[in-house]
């Protein structure tokens, strides 16, 4: 029996108790692996352990449970039946497509992950059910894409890749592992336990608690399945599990393992990349750093250099803290957050309640159930056709994605690259702040030395993308091809939910780092060129700002292949930013 | 239902502790919202609630918790009988949850679904509203809940009584109630109409000093372990949180507040550029239910400060390019007005 094969420790963590350490959120395309890792799952779990499939387009009365109208009627006093959730009780909620599960039923989730029952009022119903279940998340997400809500994440405790060509080991060993440590249980956790995941929380920049509660009772069972008591070893798995998937950064290296111009802990972890033409000085300060980290030192324990090892060693080699993932969940209101608006014809099912037949489509078996139960009072004789009044009337909200998705595509490299920054961060959060009306999303792609990464995801959050832009580092060579192909990515993920995506480009230079990660000025130039065309091909509206002092031929030149416009802003700040933005139609 | 995690269990989160004793004290204060990181027990504190509201007195068999003494808009049945005369019973203060997949009918009420299944009878089953009467509403997710029926709420709580027109039934009952609305901002920001109608907004952040992670996490642990010992060993100190409320309700019609006081709300609304008299109003009542918790006499500059974060953060303009925010703002007044 190997620990260290975290899917197969990950599955008998959830067969002894998932409750306890919150599920999991198992990512990986569909195929023999995760069939596998399933089967193996179901082996663990205790004989008649529930494992109910939540599907994709379960309706509301099917995932919390309602009225009952046959056995109702037949046995004379009102039957309430309980929903998916409810049925999973004791058990796991098997949810395949994790990244496709609608708001609505993201939102009815919560409640009983945190909670342990489902508090039922609906359609003349009112009950409280038990529902102490955990959730089996299959996240098939790539990797452009935003994956789960995050309110679900949140609540998700194992965040687990698959590796599609794992194969489950021998059940036995485990099988009796687990045998005993049920019968035996785990114990309270000892306090030196407690104290090191509460700080590992801390270190790892991850401040919510749900995670360190999580990990806390994933460390003592697998002491216990060790039979030892908790040790550096046991708690480095849990982290593994539970912490490091959602950190925000590491704990910090011993000085002289960095390099003076990176500051952010997220990239501590990499070698100090060899500067491929130029490498210069941030001329400015970085940006502030998170609040939390201006608390006085000393008060955060180091979490034992042994566990961050141990975690460590589970990952692959080039692995830094992921980008914050998960999507934002959306109010159910009708074109209330203003990111929908309402479509009769084309919008996609968004919501069913009483309404006004002449003016949208009539949902014909909300229609019937709402009658059903009042022929009796409204005195319909049996064989009479059914008495359907005005109020009995439901219909469908139907609803299509509004408004649009700016993508900023921002050049960090070079000397200025620390005040282009900052003035985009503003231009930013002035989008954001009035995206509320102007129905904008925002995305920023940064490119800095060899590579391009997404740093603010598609986002409307104000409070989110601040947060996100914390932290932004400067300096290195110019991989613009990169940075036009994540824009793209993004932009075409927008498309398919129907949002109108623009790209906006910032620099004051030439790229010299290609498609590949490799320097060498032409090849550099060719590559961002050749996507620029792909931009035009895909008719993705597209503009540079260019903050050169005296303006750069090839981003003229650049914005021409792309089909869209240069304009030169030797200035820019971030309410010029924001205003070519506006002036651009595009808000 | 299972045993809830004591309210005074709770590590830290002073702030929105005081919100909502201070809503308990005076329900008039028009509701909270208490928004922030996520897993810092939002939700916790508010299904820790009625262990420490005193109990209140009810008309027996009433479905609206009317208050026996008489009320000021009784629901039907009651409105016809003689106050002080009937039966009567003491339930714990009502603190009714508004789960997100509620439907329309479930919160105001409808038809008896079974009577009108079984009998064939047309009588008013009452909702949600009509339970949280004298009590606490809460919606978690708050920015979550369908639009219509955020509305539906708040014109409720602002009235005081829900009316139904439906399925050939008029009734109109009492449901006063404070709104409780929890919710993390990365989900999306309320409307600013729907923002300014509640009456205090606190915010909330995971407790950033190891000590304070590991008493969070160790009672957790202790709760999910065995919840009912963990309830008994934690009643003593949400039985004195309860005689304080007791108390502190009492003394609140008699709190003198000192005309400088006022002059200060109003200085600190102005500099503020705080619009309308709801902000004023709420830090007034605040601070008295503030002082009356600390079963003082008479309302204190400090407990002005103390209140206005609360009363007054989600009611400024925002400016997205002043990176310190809104509570920030808020103390900096502060400290230019009081020192």
């Amino acid at each position: 029996m190997e620990l260290r094969d975290l899917p197969s420790l990950a599955a008998a963590l959830l067969a002894l108790d998932a409750r306890g350490v919150g599920g999991i959120c198992l990512r990986g395309p569909t195929g023999p692996a995760v069939d596998g890792w399933l089967a193996f799952l179901r082996t663990l779990l205790p004989e008649g352990t529930p494992v109910r499939k939540l599907p994709l387009g379960v309706t509301p009365d099917r995932l919390l449970g309602g009225p009952d109208l046959t056995a109702t009627l037949a046995q004379g006093r009102r039957v309430i039946r309980g929903g998916v959730i409810h049925e999973a009780d004791g058990g796991l909620l098997l949810t395949p497509s994790m990244e496709r599960i609608t708001d609505e039923v993201a939102a009815a989730l919560l409640a009983p992950l945190d909670h342990g029952e489902i508090h039922l009022e609906r359609e003349g119903c009112s009950a409280t059910l038990p529902a102490r279940v955990a959730l089996l998340g299959l996240d098939e997400s790539r990797d452009e894409e935003e994956g789960p809500p995050r309110a679900l994440l949140e609540r998700t405790g194992i965040h687990l890749t698959l590796d599609p060509r794992w194969t489950p080991p021998p059940v036995e060993p485990w099988m009796a592992a687990v045998n005993r440590v049920r019968t035996a249980g785990a114990g309270v956790p000892p306090v030196e336990l407690v104290r090191t995941m509460a700080a590992a929380g801390l270190e790892l920049g991850i401040p919510s608690l749900r995670p360190s509660h999580f990990a806390l009772r994933a460390a003592a069972l697998i002491a216990a399945l060790k039979g030892a008591p908790p040790d550096p070893d046991a708690v480095g798995l849990a982290a593994a599990l539970i912490l490091l998937p959602r950190a925000t950064r590491l704990p910090e290296a011993p000085p002289e393992d960095l390099p003076p111009e990176e500051v952010p802990q997220d990239e501590a972890q990499e070698p100090p990349p060899p500067p491929p033409e130029e490498m210069e000085e941030p001329e400015e300060e970085p940006p502030e750093e998170e609040p939390q980290q201006e608390k006085p030192e000393g008060e955060v324990e180091p979490i034992p250099d042994q566990v961050v090892e141990v975690a460590r060693a589970m990952l692959p080699p080039d692995w830094s803290p992921p980008a914050s993932r998960g999507r934002t969940m959306r109010g159910r209101g009708t074109g209330r957050s203003g990111d929908e608006t309402e479509d009769r014809a084309r919008g996609r099912r968004k919501a069913v309640r009483p309404g006004d037949p002449r003016r949208r489509r009539v949902d014909l078996g909300a229609t019937l159930r709402a009658a059903a139960p009042w022929q009796k009072v409204r005195g319909r004789e049996p064989g009479q056709s059914l008495r359907i009044e005005t109020g009995d009337i439901h219909v469908q909200i139907r609803v299509r994605p509004l408004g649009g998705q700016s993508i900023f595509v921002v050049d960090a490299s070079g000397s200025q690259a620390m005040r282009r920054l900052g003035e985009v961060k503003g231009a930013v959060e002035l989008l954001l702040a009035e995206s509320y009306r102007s129905r904008e999303e925002v995305a920023l792609v940064v490119f800095r030395d060899r590579d391009a990464r997404v740093l603010v995801p598609p986002t409307r959050s104000l409070t989110r993308a601040k947060r996100l832009l914390r932290g932004l580092a400067g300096g290195g060579g110019t991989p613009m091809a990169r940075g036009i192909e994540r824009a793209l990515e993004l932009a075409v993920a927008g498309r398919r939910d129907g949002k109108a995506c623009r790209i906006l480009l910032l620099s004051d230079g030439r790229p010299n780092v290609n498609r590949q990660g490799l320097g060498g000025r032409r090849s550099a130039m060719d590559d961002a060129l050749a996507l620029a065309r792909e931009v035009q091909r895909l008719q993705i509206p597209f503009v540079v700002l260019d903050t050169s002092p005296r303006g750069m031929d090839f981003l003229r030149e650049l914005a021409g292949a792309a089909g869209g416009d240069a304009h030169h802003l030797p200035r820019a700040d971030a309410r010029r930013i924001r205003d070519r933005v506006t002036s651009e139609g595009w808000t | 239902m299972a045993t809830p995690y004591p309210f005074s269990a709770i590590v830290g989160q002073d702030e929105m502790k005081l919100a909502l004793r201070i809503a308990a004290v005076d329900p008039t204060i028009g509701g909270v919202l208490v928004f922030g990181d996520r897993g810092t027990g939002k939700s916790t504190a508010v299904r820790g609630l009625p262990a420490l509201l005193p109990p209140i007195r009810t008309v027996r068999d009433c479905a609206y918790n009317c208050n026996p003494d008489g009320a000021a808009t009784p629901c039907p049945t009651c409105g016809k009988r003689e106050p002080g005369k009937g039966r009567t019973r003491t339930i714990p203060v009502p603190v009714v949850d508004l789960p997100l997949g509620a439907t329309e009918d479930r919160v105001v009420g409808t038809l008896d679904l079974e009577r009108a299944l079984v009998d064939g009878v047309r009588s008013f089953e009452p909702g949600l509203l009509a339970r949280a009467n004298r009590g606490f509403l809460y919606i978690d997710e708050v920015n979550l809940l369908e639009d219509h029926l955020v509305d539906l709420l708040l014109d409720v709580a602002a009235s005081g009584e829900n009316v139904v027109e439906r399925e050939g039934i008029s009734i109109r009952h009492p449901a006063r109630f404070v709104l409780v609305g929890s919710g993390n901002p990365e989900e999306g920001d309320l409307r600013p109409q729907l923002l300014d109608r509640f009456g205090l907004s606190v915010e909330v952040t995971t407790p950033r000093v190891v000590e304070d992670r590991m008493e969070v996490l160790r009672r957790r642990d202790a709760y999910d372990r065995d919840p009912a010992g963990f309830h008994r060993r934690w009643s003593g100190q949400d039985g004195r949180l309860r005689s304080n409320l007791r108390r502190a309700r009492k003394l609140l019609p008699d709190l003198v507040v000192p005309d400088e006081l006022l002059r200060m709300a109003t200085e600190l609304c102005l500099a503020l550029e705080v619009d309308g008299l709801r902000g004023e109003l709420t830090l007034l009542r605040g601070a008295r239910a503030a002082a009356a918790l600390e079963e003082e006499s008479v309302v204190q500059p400090r407990h002005l400060r103390e209140i206005a974060p609360s009363a007054l953060r989600h009611r400024l303009r925002r400016d997205p390019l002043d990176e310190s925010g809104s509570t920030v703002r808020v103390e900096r007044a502060l400290t230019e007005l009081l020192g």
